[in-house]
Order: structure tokens, then C-alpha cells, then sequence
């Protein structure tokens, strides 16, 4: 594989695009075999899990630390679901998530603290304007491909990140915003983090959701093709520019509703929170998981999130190994963990003789 | 609103000056982006990690200036022509984005270490030029910096000549406009890839010596500079060596500019959003053909 | 390949997993979150290293209460987000029985609540006055406080160097916001014409002050204060230099002309500027200062002059800690508010109840064309006992109705 890069002129098409997208036809027909007759076994995984899930916070009630990682392990699920839909399945090169993510966190402060009202109506606003906002985005966005896109949107990030430091009566400037309410439910304010484990527990599952509806959907399956090859979806009568904006959209809502609620969270929020760092974090998890695989993703999370806690103590050298496992996986896995699974389930298949010849 | 000319022409000035840095980190972007199709987002970390070894060269090695900026040179290309050969020569048949994601985690390596091996405190090399302001006219000119900027400013039509009149300049030329071409010629395009690799560090380098002078050296430098390097490519025209050049000053100028006809509390907000704006409306670069051909 | 991806991945996640560390029972444990990394290390490092010391010294002779302190730490980034998360695992997870909860006042302010739901002692070094008010007693300073350190640089430049058209160059940050603030009140405030002619403001983490700098140039300034924190500060000076010309005094707040790494930049333009230090800078002849400086400088081969913060509050903290008998955070916290004229290398800790500080003490330095820092002279000395803010702690939440009264009693103030 180290023949030397084809490149075409304008830099559009990946390389191997074309390759790529001949597979997609008896690809998406092992799909639709797997699904029938893998739908009860997966519906089981799921109802286990969910059940374990509820029942962490009841079990170690006093370990507020473990639960507080938890939160961090959902919040992380629900920010790396919108950068899935964006830029795993419809590679857009959005390095501008964050700067949505902050947007919703700094509007969900700003209406809950400044303007008394609830933190449930504060999220759903939240995720509504980050949506538009990154259906906005998207506009210009589509025009460009690659690497205009990741410099607009950077910068883009950029401009925002500025922005909260200096438009103090919004953003409380530099310092940032300080004593965020706790969200409240029927009278009940959130208190411990066994509280917040369940409302990040339901984002993390309802951004789940989501996605998978997303993917398994005609928008979804569109949306990949797009991302494969846009000239040739186009051929093929999609809108193309419709169907991205679309895909901003939805990963936009799931960042801002995960920034409204990380707000609620921390009750303090600075333009710190909202960096380069954060956007690197995501992009390994993105990596490993593999950009267009929802399981891979969770298991990401879960590893990245369990793993940096425990790295912390030698600090910086989690980021050196974060950047290792970045590389290592490009050279080796570069559909990351997710297409190690799509592996090992066709070669199950097989085995089973589904009756569907897969090429590989 | 009041324009203070004097002062205007002053910021002009310097932001030629500091143009010229971005310069170079542009042609180094262009020049890997024209070869390989590969978003290097690493460059800002080679320019600062030559700055530390030239710092550390020249602290500890009984070479001067001249030598341990040689040595820094030598070192870096080597590192990037290693890097290119052992981590990411597989991954040009890829998702450009994980290319991209690739180069992050690269830098994001290089920063760390740096951090380590030379800790967080910055540094500043030896005062070889005075710095006292010398005004000519309204015009405040620091010896320095002219030093500094002649240099620059060597080095780039140093880098042009041997892309134009040398052998091995012609080779990465024909690469980067038709890999196909090239290899039916006879030139080997995987070398040519590499040695891009390791010429761009040098660009890069160079541009971290002279930021390092201009202000001095620390861990974030990679990440600013490196940014203002992509964004002149990209203002320039991306993967075209001439326009990307021209992009660097135009960036300084530009930004200095609007930090005194603006505010410079918002002199990054202005600078990002006229490169928004250059984007929206003419995205192949300012000084490059609208088809986006590569050229270097 | 691909088992063997699998199997890399797999190891990772069981090293990662098996790699804990249990905090052992015995030991006093002190966690403190400082910035190790990004702009802020250039003090956190230092800071850090002075903890250890003074631990391990501790320890050599027996500890505290005959327990043996175990410092933990994580670095916060020198940003509030991350220092929160570090205190909630110090707090929550390590169990210590002392917090620092970060090593610049931006950091405090955002961890300290962490250590006030957990019910934890802490002390802080950061020198702006709103974390040490909003503790409500439950941490303490091991500083002097900008008030004093800034009002005695605005006083020794009206007074002594009789400047009039003072510029300001800050980062847009809260401490530089806070300084910025600081000195123009006091310096204001002196009247006879004085004015702060020019302000301008840097984003934090820039190092490129051309612009800023251009304009104040433009300004006819006499002095200039240079409230860059961080790794920006010797670029700031340096440019301030450039574009300034040799006729306009810089000054700065926060000491960090004393630091022989921030002098080597300097190199010789420090000559002529000046700064505002507490007593723990090494120019100060006081010899429980000098001997403080010379073992640091022995042991960690640098003395500077946060350093000379930390070794404070780990003298307070000790002394604290044994008269209390107990590592229990409020009886640790009324023996600091109970101390007076507890010898320290910044000079006798006193603790007034009205504003909460301890050390009241501000010193000017001169600062000599080298990079010796030792060269440096004392111009200037202030010291008070009167409160330095109009606001007053409030003990009531963890020490209860009436405590304030108590300790004016004890202190012999109103």
C-alpha cells in the first residue's frame, strides 16, 4: 500500500474513492442480512446493558467520584455522536464542533442564571439555535471540501473562543460564568452526582438513538455515500448540499444540548473548556473508534474516558500516548475499532453461511 | 474614527516583517500539501522544536549561532523525513481526514515531549542585534528585526531557486503537478514526497529561529505560528508555493492593519474573519488559478 | 495484523485499568492542583517543586503529628475548567485532608467551592482578593495580596519617581484585569495630575505585543506597568524595550522580574525597572528569608520568588495541623485564624479576621542591568495592619454565628 498518492487537481475525491464506493452495494446488503437475523441478539446487548447502567448509581451510591466519571463517560458519548454524523459519516471537516458545543453551553448558562429560566427549556433552546447555527455553517460549508472546510471552521472556533473571552456581559469574559444553577425538576434541585448520572445517562442514550436512527436511515445511508463520493451521489440524484446541511444540523443539536448540559454540570464555564484540547480528545476517539461506527464509538468513550483517569497522574504523558494511539491506529486499524467489529461479524457470517457472499 | 497614519504605517511594517515568518511556514504547508495531499498541521511544532534544539545546540555544543542553527536544521529535516517514511507513508490511500487527524496527533506528540525534555519555562536566545528603536521618519525600525527579516527573506529565494533551477527541485516540481507524469519520466515520486517532508521542516525551521528572535521560545509557540502558517497557504493558495509566499505578508499586513483600524483586542477576530471572507468568495487563494492547481 | 492491533488494544486498556493507586491510610495527604503544562507552568512547576521540598524535609524529621505527609497532585492547565476536575479527584477520590486548589487566582476561584462541599482545609497562593473572601475562612493565604504588593509599586511611582502619565498593558484574564483595576485606583488616587494615559489589553497566551505596544508608544507615557502573566512576560518587556525606548519606566506587580529564568531572558534590560514583591524575594536581608532562599536554591538549584509562597504555606499548614491535633478541616482552619506572629521567611503571619490575610507586607525592588536578580535593591517597604479591603469574611457557614465576634476579641479589632 505505499504507492505513491493519486491525486486528482482539485483535491476533492479521496483517494480511492472510487474504489471504495463499489463495495458500498453488496456492503449495504450484508447490512440489511445482518440486521434481520442479528435483531434479537442485539436487542438483548442492549436491554443488558441499559439495565447495568441504571442499576451503577444505586449499587455505589457513595462513590461520588466513579459516578462523576460515568457523567463524563456519557457527556463524551453524546459530543462524539454529533462529530460522528458530521465528520464520520458525511466527512465534513468540521473542526468547529466545539465552538457549537461552547455556543450551547454559554446560552444555557445565560438563560438559566440571567434570565431564571428551567434547565430543561434552557437545553432544548440550547440545541435548537446550535442546530441552526451549524445548518448555517454548513451553507458555505458545502461549497468547499477538505481543507477549506477545516480552516473555516477552525477558525470559526477560533472567532467564538475569542468572542467568549471578550463579550463579558454575555460570557462573563475571561473569567467566565460562574454560578450556573443546578437544574431542577418538579421542584427537586440536582444535588450529587447521582443526580446528574441519570439526565446524562438519558442524553447519552438519547444522542444514541439518534445516530442510529440517523444511520440506518435513508439520510444516513445517503449521508455516507456523500461522504465517499460526493460527485458521484450527486449522479445519482441526491441533493448533496441539502443532505450535508442536514447532517450539520443533527450533530450540531446533539453538541449543543451536550454543551447546555455540561453547563448545568459544572455550574462554571470559561472559554478555557472550549479549545483546541477538546477537539483533539474527540478526534482520537473518533479514530479509534472508527469514523463511521457507532459501537466503535461507545467503546471509545468508555476506554478514553476510564483510561485518561487513570493516566492522569503523568501528565503530559496521556496526550503523548493519546497521539501514539492516533498514529498507531491510522497504521494499523485505520477503520478503527468499529471496522474490526464490521470484520469479525462478516467473517461470524460466513461461517454461519448467511447466503450473502461478501467481498472484502 | 481617528487614523493615526504614522502609526498605521508603523503597524504595516511590522506586520511585513512578521508576514514573512508566516511565509515561510505557508510554503511549507503548500509544499507537503502539493506533494502528498497531506494537511501537515504538524509544521508549527517543527518550527518550534528547531527553535529548542538550536536553543540547546547552542548552550551546549561549542558551535555559534551559525552552526547550531545548521545543526537544528539538519535535525529537524531529518526527524520529518523519518516520520513521513515510518508513520505516515501508508495512509496517503486514506480518508483525508484521518490525515489530518493524523498530523493533530503528531503535533500534539512533539508539543508534549518538548514539555518534558525541556519543561515549561520559555527561553530566548542570545541578543546578537541591538534592539534599541532607531526611528527613520515616522517609521520605528528595530535593528534586530531587519536582521531577521533579511534572512527570511534569503531563505525564501533560496528555497525558489532550488525549486527552479536545480535537478531535484525540478523532480518535486513534476510531482507535485502530475505524480503519473513523473513517475514515466523517471523520477521517483516516494523520494520526492519524503524530501518534501524534510524541506518543509526546514522551511518550518527557519521560521521558528526567527520567531523565536522576534519574541522568543516556548511550548505554544508551535501552535499559534502553525496556524497563521495554514491560514496564509490557504489565503495565498494552498499547495501553490509563489501565492502561498505572497499570502504570509499579506496575512501580516492585513492583520496589524485592522488590529489599528479595528481594535486590537479583536485583531484575531478580524484576521480570522477576513480569511472567512477571502474563503467564501475566492476560495482557490488570492494570488493562485481558480482551479486550485498545485505549484511549486 | 489485525489480531495483533487487537491485541496492542487490549493490553492498553488492562495496563491502563490494572495501574491504580491506592491512597494508603496513615499519611497526611496534601493534593494540590497546580499547572505543570500550558502558559502557567512557569509558576506552577516551581510552586510544585518548593511543596516537595518542604514534604520531604517534614518527613525527615518525623513528619507532622508524627505522620508522614504525602503531597498529590495533577495539573490543572493553569485553567479552571480542568483545575475543577482535578480538585473534585483530589477531593473526592484521593481523599486529602488539605487542598491547594490551584496555582493562579483564576484556578482558585473556580476549585475552591470543591474543597468547601468536601469540607477540606486550603490554602492558596494566588494574590487577588475575591477566592480569599468567598472561602468564608475556609482557606487561607500564603502571600501578601496584590492589594499591598500593587498600592506599594502605584505609591512608589507617584511618590519617589514622580511619574504622572502611567500606561497599562494587561492580559485580558482575570488577574490582569485585576492588577489593571488595582493600579489605576491607586495610583488615581494620589492625585496631582496623575492619570493613566493608556490601556491596553492582550489576550492571554499571546506573545506578540507589537500592536499594543505600537500605540502606547504613541501615548507620551512616563512609566508603564506590565501585567503580562506568565510566559508572556519576558516577550512583553522585551517589546515594551523595543517600542518604548529607554525613557519610560517599566514597572510590573507579581515578582517575576526576580525569577532568574525570567531574568535570562531579560537579560541586561531590567536595569531600571521596577517591581513589587513580598518579602519573599532574595533580595531581602531578613535571615530566615536568606536561609529559606539559600536552602531552596541548594536543594531545587533556583530560587524564585513563588517558591518562597509555598514554603509559607506549608510552615502555616504544619504549625496549623499540630496545634489543632487533628486533621479535621475546621479545627485546622481556626488554629490559622488563631495565629499571631508565627515567624515566617515573609516576616511574622498575623492573621486579621476583617480581611483574612496574614501577611501584610509589600517591598519595591530596583532591578540592576544583569541577570542576577541578587544584585536587585529594596527601594520601598509598606507595611499595615489595617484591613485592606472594605469586605469582610464571613465565617457564619462553617464556623458558625458569633465566630467573627470571637476572633475580633482575640485580635483586638473592630
Amino acid at each position: 500500500m505505499s504507492h505513491p498518492p493519486g491525486r486528482p487537481n482539485d483535491g476533492s475525491l479521496p483517494p480511492g474513492a472510487t474504489a471504495r464506493s463499489a463495495e458500498a452495494a453488496p456492503m449495504n446488503a450484508a447490512a440489511a442480512a445482518r440486521s434481520r437475523s442479528g435483531l434479537g441478539a442485539r436487542a438483548l446487548l442492549h436491554v443488558v446493558i441499559i439495565v447495568a447502567l441504571l442499576l451503577v448509581p444505586v449499587l455505589f451510591r457513595q462513590q461520588e467520584f466513579l459516578l462523576g466519571l460515568f457523567v463524563k463517560m456519557f457527556l463524551g458519548v453524546t459530543v462524539l455522536m454529533g462529530f460522528l454524523i458530521i465528520l464520520g459519516f458525511s466527512k465534513q471537516f468540521s473542526l468547529g464542533q466545539v465552538a457549537i458545543y461552547g455556543i450551547g453551553a454559554y446560552i444555557a448558562a445565560n438563560l438559566t442564571t440571567n434570565l431564571g429560566i428551567g434547565f430543561f427549556p434552557a437545553l432544548l433552546v440550547s440545541g435548537l439555535v446550535a442546530g441552526v447555527i451549524g445548518g448555517l455553517i454548513a451553507i458555505p460549508g458545502a461549497r468547499f471540501v477538505g481543507p477549506w472546510l477545516a480552516l473555516v471552521t477552525f477558525a470559526f472556533a477560533e472567532i467564538v473562543r475569542i468572542l467568549m473571552a471578550r463579550l463579558k456581559p454575555l460570557t462573563g469574559g475571561s473569567v467566565g460564568f460562574r454560578n450556573i444553577p443546578r437544574p431542577e425538576i418538579f421542584g427537586y434541585r440536582f444535588s450529587g452526582e447521582a443526580d446528574y448520572y441519570f439526565l446524562f445517562l438519558a442524553l447519552a442514550l438519547f444522542a444514541y438513538l439518534v445516530t442510529l436512527r440517523f444511520r440506518h436511515s435513508p439520510y444516513g445511508r445517503i449521508a455516507l455515500a456523500i461522504g465517499d463520493n460526493p460527485d458521484i451521489a450527486a449522479s445519482l440524484g441526491v441533493n448533496v448540499f441539502r443532505q450535508r446541511i442536514f447532517a450539520f444540523f443533527v450533530g450540531s443539536v446533539l453538541a449543543g444540548i451536550a454543551g447546555a448540559a455540561f453547563a448545568g454540570y459544572t455550574t462554571y464555564i470559561s472559554p478555557e473548556s472550549f479549545g483546541l484540547a477538546h477537539t483533539i480528545q474527540y478526534l482520537t476517539m473518533l479514530v479509534v473508534g472508527g469514523l463511521e461506527s457507532i459501537p466503535g464509538a461507545l467503546l471509545a468513550v468508555v476506554f478514553f474516558t476510564f483510561s485518561h483517569n487513570q493516566l492522569m497522574k503523568w501528565h503530559p504523558w496521556d496526550l503523548i500516548l493519546d497521539g501514539f494511539i492516533i498514529l498507531l491506529f491510522m497504521n494499523l486499524l485505520p477503520r478503527g475499532i468499529g471496522g474490526l467489529i464490521t470484520d469479525l461479524r462478516q467473517r461470524w457470517a460466513l461461517r454461519r453461511g448467511a447466503g450473502t457472499k461478501e467481498q472484502r | 474614527m481617528e487614523l493615526d497614519l504614522g502609526l498605521l504605517a508603523n503597524q504595516v511594517v511590522w506586520g511585513v516583517m512578521v508576514g514573512i515568518s508566516y511565509t515561510l511556514l505557508a510554503m511549507a504547508f503548500s509544499l507537503i500539501f502539493a506533494t502528498s495531499n497531506t494537511i501537515n498541521f504538524a509544521i508549527g511544532e517543527f518550527a518550534m522544536l528547531t527553535a529548542y534544539i538550536c536553543y540547546t545546540a547552542l548552550s551546549k555544543l561549542p558551535v555559534g549561532f551559525v552552526g547550531a542553527a545548521l545543526l537544528s536544521m539538519v535535525a529537524i529535516a531529518a526527524l520529518a523525513m523519518l516520520l513521513e517514511r515510518i508513520a505516515f507513508r501508508r495512509l496517503y490511500d486514506l480518508d483525508p481526514i484521518l490525515i489530518l487527524i493524523g498530523t493533530i496527533g503528531l503535533s500534539s506528540i512533539i508539543k508534549n515531549l518538548v514539555l518534558i525534555a525541556w519543561g515549561p519555562y520559555s527561553m530566548s536566545f542570545p541578543r546578537y542585534f541591538p534592539v534599541e528603536p532607531v526611528m527613520i521618519g515616522p517609521l520605528l525600525i528595530i535593528p534586530q528585526n531587519v536582521v531577521v527579516v533579511s534572512v527570511g527573506l534569503a531563505a525564501m529565494v533560496g528555497f525558489h531557486l532550488f525549486m527552479t533551477r536545480t535537478r531535484l527541485g525540478t523532480a518535486m516540481r513534476a510531482t507535485a503537478q502530475n505524480i503519473r507524469g513523473a513517475t514515466l519520466v523517471g523520477i521517483n515520486p516516494r523520494f520526492c514526497v519524503n524530501l518534501s517532508w524534510g524541506l518543509g521542516a526546514v522551511m518550518a525551521g527557519i521560521a521558528g529561529v526567527m520567531i523565536a528572535f522576534t519574541y522568543n521560545i516556548s511550548v505554544d509557540m508551535g501552535g499559534a505560528s502553525g496556524l497563521k502558517g495554514f491560514t496564509s497557504a490557504i489565503l495565498g493558495g494552498f499547495g501553490n508555493l509563489p501565492a502561498s509566499m505572497a499570502g504570509g505578508v499579506v496575512l501580516g499586513m492585513v492583520e496589524n492593519a485592522s488590529a489599528e483600524i479595528f481594535s486590537h483586542e479583536y485583531k484575531d477576530v478580524v484576521a480570522f474573519a477576513v480569511i472567512v471572507l477571502i474563503l467564501l468568495f475566492k476560495p482557490s487563494g488570492l494570488f493562485a488559478r481558480a482551479d486550485g492547481a498545485r505549484r511549486i | 495484523m489485525k489480531m495483533i492491533s487487537l491485541a496492542i488494544a487490549a493490553a492498553l486498556v488492562l495496563s491502563t485499568s490494572v495501574v491504580g493507586n491506592a491512597a494508603a491510610q496513615e499519611p497526611i495527604r496534601l493534593g494540590v492542583a497546580t499547572a505543570v503544562s500550558g502558559d502557567a507552568a512557569a509558576y506552577g512547576k516551581p510552586l510544585l517543586d518548593a511543596i516537595q521540598y518542604m514534604a520531604e524535609d517534614f518527613n525527615k524529621s518525623g513528619g507532622i503529628m508524627g505522620r508522614q505527609l504525602q503531597v498529590i497532585y495533577y495539573d490543572d492547565r493553569g485553567v479552571p475548567d480542568q483545575g475543577l476536575q482535578v480538585a473534585k479527584k483530589l477531593v473526592f477520590d484521593d481523599k486529602v485532608h488539605v487542598l491547594q486548589p490551584g496555582s493562579t487566582s483564576g484556578v482558585i476561584l473556580t476549585a475552591m467551592p470543591v474543597g468547601k462541599d468536601g469540607k477540606v482545609a486550603m490554602w492558596g497562593y494566588g494574590l487577588a482578593k475575591q477566592w480569599l473572601i468567598e472561602g468564608e475562612g475556609a482557606i487561607f493565604r500564603a502571600g501578601v495580596p496584590e492589594q499591598v504588593s500593587v498600592t506599594s509599586l502605584a505609591a512608589f511611582a507617584h511618590s519617589q519617581r514622580k511619574l504622572r502619565r502611567v500606561g497599562i498593558l494587561h492580559i485580558d484574564s482575570f488577574p490582569g484585569e485585576s492588577t489593571r483595576d488595582l493600579f489605576k485606583g491607586a495610583f488615581e488616587g494620589r492625585g496631582d495630575g496623575a492619570k493613566i494615559a493608556a490601556i491596553a489589553s492582550t489576550p492571554e497566551g499571546t506573545r506578540d505585543f507589537s500592536s499594543q505596544l505600537l500605540t502606547l508608544s504613541r501615548a507620551k507615557l512616563d512609566g508603564l506597568v506590565i501585567a503580562v502573566y506568565g510566559s508572556g512576560f519576558a516577550p512583553a518587556f522585551r517589546q515594551a524595550r523595543q517600542f518604548l525606548g529607554k525613557d519610560v519606566v517599566l514597572m510590573e506587580t507579581a515578582s517575576q522580574m526576580s525569577d532568574p529564568k525570567t531574568r535570562a531572558e531579560l537579560q541586561d534590560l531590567a536595569g531600571g525597572a521596577y517591581y513589587a514583591s513580598s518579602p519573599m524575594t532574595p533580595v531581602n536581608p531578613d535571615p530566615m528569608t536568606q536561609r529559606m532562599v539559600n536552602n531552596l536554591k541548594q536543594r531545587l538549584g533556583i530560587y524564585q520568588e513563588f517558591m518562597g509562597r509555598a514554603v509559607v504555606g506549608m510552615m502555616v499548614m504544619k504549625e496549623a495541623i499540630e496545634r489543632a491535633k487533628s486533621t479535621d478541616s475546621i479545627a485546622i482552619m481556626k488554629e490559622v485564624h488563631k495565629m499571631r506572629d508565627f515567624p515566617t521567611p515573609a516576616g511574622p503571619f498575623t492573621f486579621d479576621p476583617r480581611d483574612g490575610e496574614g501577611l501584610k507586607t509589600g517591598i519595591v525592588v530596583e532591578g540592576n542591568a544583569s541577570a542576577d536578580p541578587t544584585k536587585d535593591k529594596v527601594v520601598f517597604t509598606v507595611r499595615t495592619s489595617e484591613p485592606i479591603y472594605k469586605e469582610r469574611v464571613d465565617y457564619t457557614r462553617f464556623f458558625g454565628a458569633g465566630y467573627r465576634e470571637q476572633l475580633y476579641k482575640l485580635h483586638k479589632v473592630n
